[in-house]
């Protein structure tokens, strides 16, 4: 019973670190994002009905494979050809969209316009590098008016990147205008943390069980505590001579650690006024 | 010659008893001073004692069968008393009486000090139970067992070395100071030529002369409290096993100078502080015996039965100091070092988490 008692004093230790462990590689809860209604507004009316339908089920398809939603507006005029805040007040508008990558078309013939949005976590997949990139592979059908073409290659293209996981300019953008709390990056960011950190301590937790466990087991029989104040004649003065002589002094300098952000652009992104963080990128055809 | 008290009231043995720090009759109670013991037999102390020399041929020519043990006569009994020749205090082993082995302290075997027993056999008996249940990495049949053989108290010879210690050393020691300007981060060291000369008197080192002790255990006995130090004297022997010393001074010397320079190479280091890094340089020590005494100190010796094996433990017979290699739990061992990891881990990384 005695023994069973000693035992258990390692127990909460054990469960403190179990604790701790499972708390660092439980599955994350993975919330689903609720697909919209809709997913394709044509409000110029361009699209037959048929091929609306298409769309949207197109974009509610992949929408549903990446766990976000893919959203295109299609619009004939913007007033003062905001269409960066057209796309951010619809967001703010639609509050349920969630994770999600916005799509709007401004088929104004003097406007001609396609500008491109992500929002959450499609904040982190389509950057604003990879939304020129999808702009690049969409313009050619832009310009020569095959709308329906380019409308489609979007939710394929937000797919392939959504695959490849964020982009390496994803933090771009967030420090760039003003630092949002973003719920998505900072979870992401933290667990991160949490892995590097046990990863960073792990030897030297080992390194520090293995000298502690040492020092019990070459201790256990009796250590040697006599030291030499023990045999020391104190009564004595025993240091005859000394001198501290300062000689030199050498000098070294190094440039202060600067806060670095990889990658650079960004110009689309930003936030909207609901506060909502994005990222973004547009170019007329 | 051997040597043995008894009582003047009733004519049992005395025996040193290690509480009170008399001689005791352990029939009818009656106790002494062991000098007062010494002072009213009305002879001289010494006159028993023969010189160096006489001790060596007695030796040789009475030794007595195999092991050359020697051969004694009782006085309480008249038996043969059965001595190793090592052995300057033991017992009877026909009436149990305590004898003391007068011609093995004599002479240069004469001891200069001894430091009397002040555990009680009961006492150690009872610190060394409590001992094992605290050693939580020990085996739980081990912990749990009573299995003392044998528990002896016997006096082990040690040289008690008075030591000189001189020596010079030379450092180089660095100071750092850090400050920011600017865009920059600026260390400036500061480098020191640093020099230390000492004359240090060690006193009483001990050293064990008896060649059946481990060296590191007699080591680890220590500290003994030399206060309570006495003038040798044959009664505090009476009771418990003695024995003669088997190195002289000189055979010891080189293993006490690697100590004391070892114990001189700290105080230096001890002198220099306030640097970030020190160096050594150079560094000229030597040891010079001044003085060596001849002294017996109290250690009881318990022979432990463990798995038909034997495990012997060391107790300052002064102190309580219990040493010895106790069989380990490689499972509690191991329990012990993941309970370590696993909170160092999880201190460790909720510090780097922090920082970060």
């Amino acid at each position: 019973m005695k023994i069973w008692r000693k035992k258990q004093g390692f127990f909460p230790l054990f469960f403190l670190f179990f604790c701790f462990l499972s708390v660092l590689w439980a599955p994350q809860p993975c919330l689903a994002q609720e697909q919209a209604e809709q997913h394709v507004y044509d409000d110029a009316g361009y699209f037959k009905k048929k091929e609306e339908n298409q769309l949207e089920d197109l974009c509610l398809a992949y929408g549903e494979e990446i766990d976000a939603n893919i959203v295109m507006l299609i619009e004939d005029g913007v007033e003062n050809k905001a269409w960066k805040q057209f796309l951010e007040d619809f967001y703010d508008a639609h509050e349920t969209l969630g994770d999600c990558a916005l799509l709007l078309l401004d088929i104004n013939e003097e406007e001609r316009r396609i500008e491109i949005q992500g929002y959450g976590e499609m904040e982190y997949i389509i950057t604003d590098t990879r939304i020129d990139t999808i702009i690049d592979a969409m313009i050619d059908n832009l310009s020569s008016g095959e709308y329906y073409s380019a409308l489609i290659q979007f939710p394929t293209l937000v797919k392939r990147y959504h695959d490849m996981g964020a982009g390496s300019d994803a933090r771009t953008h967030t420090g760039h205008d003003n630092e949002i709390y973003n719920p998505y990056y900072y979870e992401k960011e933290k667990e991160n943390k949490i892995v590097h950190s046990c990863m960073l301590a792990l030897p030297a937790a080992l390194l520090i069980g293995g000298i502690g466990t040492g020092i019990f087991v070459y201790n256990s029989g009796g250590k040697m505590t006599s030291t030499y104040h023990n045999y020391m004649d104190e009564s004595r003065q025993s240091l005859i001579g000394r001198y501290d002589r300062y000689t030199h002094t050498t000098r070294s300098e190094r440039r202060k650690p600067q806060e670095t952000h990889s990658g650079g652009g960004g110009h689309g992104g930003g936030v909207s006024s609901g506060g909502s963080s994005h990222s973004g990128g547009g170019r007329s055809f | 010659m051997v040597i043995q008290y008894q009582c003047p009231d009733c004519g049992a043995d005395l025996e040193f008893h290690a509480e009170t720090g008399m001689m005791k009759c352990g029939s009818c109670g009656y106790e002494v001073k062991a000098e007062e013991l010494v002072a009213a037999s009305g002879e001289d102390p010494d006159a028993y004692l023969h010189d160096y020399e006489h001790f060596q041929e007695e030796t040789r020519y009475h030794t007595f069968g195999e092991e050359n043990a020697e051969q004694y006569v009782c006085k309480n009994c008249g038996a043969v008393i059965i001595a190793g020749e090592d052995t300057s205090a033991t017992h009877c082993e026909f009436c149990g009486s305590p004898v003391v082995l007068g011609d093995r302290l004599s002479g240069e075997l004469a001891p200069t000090n001894v430091i009397p027993f002040k555990i009680s056999k009961q006492q150690a008996e009872e610190a060394f139970r409590k001992w094992k249940k605290n050693g939580f990495l020990l085996k739980k049949d081990f912990k749990n067992a009573d299995r003392v053989k044998s528990l002896t108290g016997i006096y082990v010879p040690f040289w008690l070395f008075d030591v000189k210690a001189q020596g010079e050393v030379n450092a180089h020691c660095t100071s750092k100071h850090t400050y920011e300007r600017g865009d920059y981060i600026i260390t400036e060291t500061s480098h020191f030529d640093v020099f230390r000369r000492v004359d240090i008197d060690y006193l009483k080192i001990p050293a064990d002369a008896s060649e059946k002790m481990e060296d590191s255990m007699m080591d680890k006995l220590e500290p003994f409290s030399y206060g309570e130090m006495k003038k040798f004297q044959t009664p505090y022997l009476s009771g418990y096993l003695a024995e003669k010393y088997n190195y002289t001074d000189q055979d010891l010397f080189p293993r006490v100078e690697q100590r004391v320079r070892g114990y001189a190479r700290s105080y230096i280091r001890s002198t220099i502080h306030g640097y970030s890094t020190v160096n050594i340089t150079r560094e000229h020590l030597k040891a010079r015996q001044k003085k060596a005494e001849y002294t017996l100190l109290p250690v009881w010796m318990f022979c432990y039965d463990y798995k038909q094996c034997d495990h012997n433990f060391y107790m300052n017979g002064q102190t309580g100091k219990i040493v010895g290699k106790p069989p380990l739990s490689k499972g509690k061992v191991a329990l012990l070092f993941f309970s370590l990891a696993a909170v160092s881990e999880l201190l460790l990384s909720l510090l780097i988490f922090l920082l970060s």
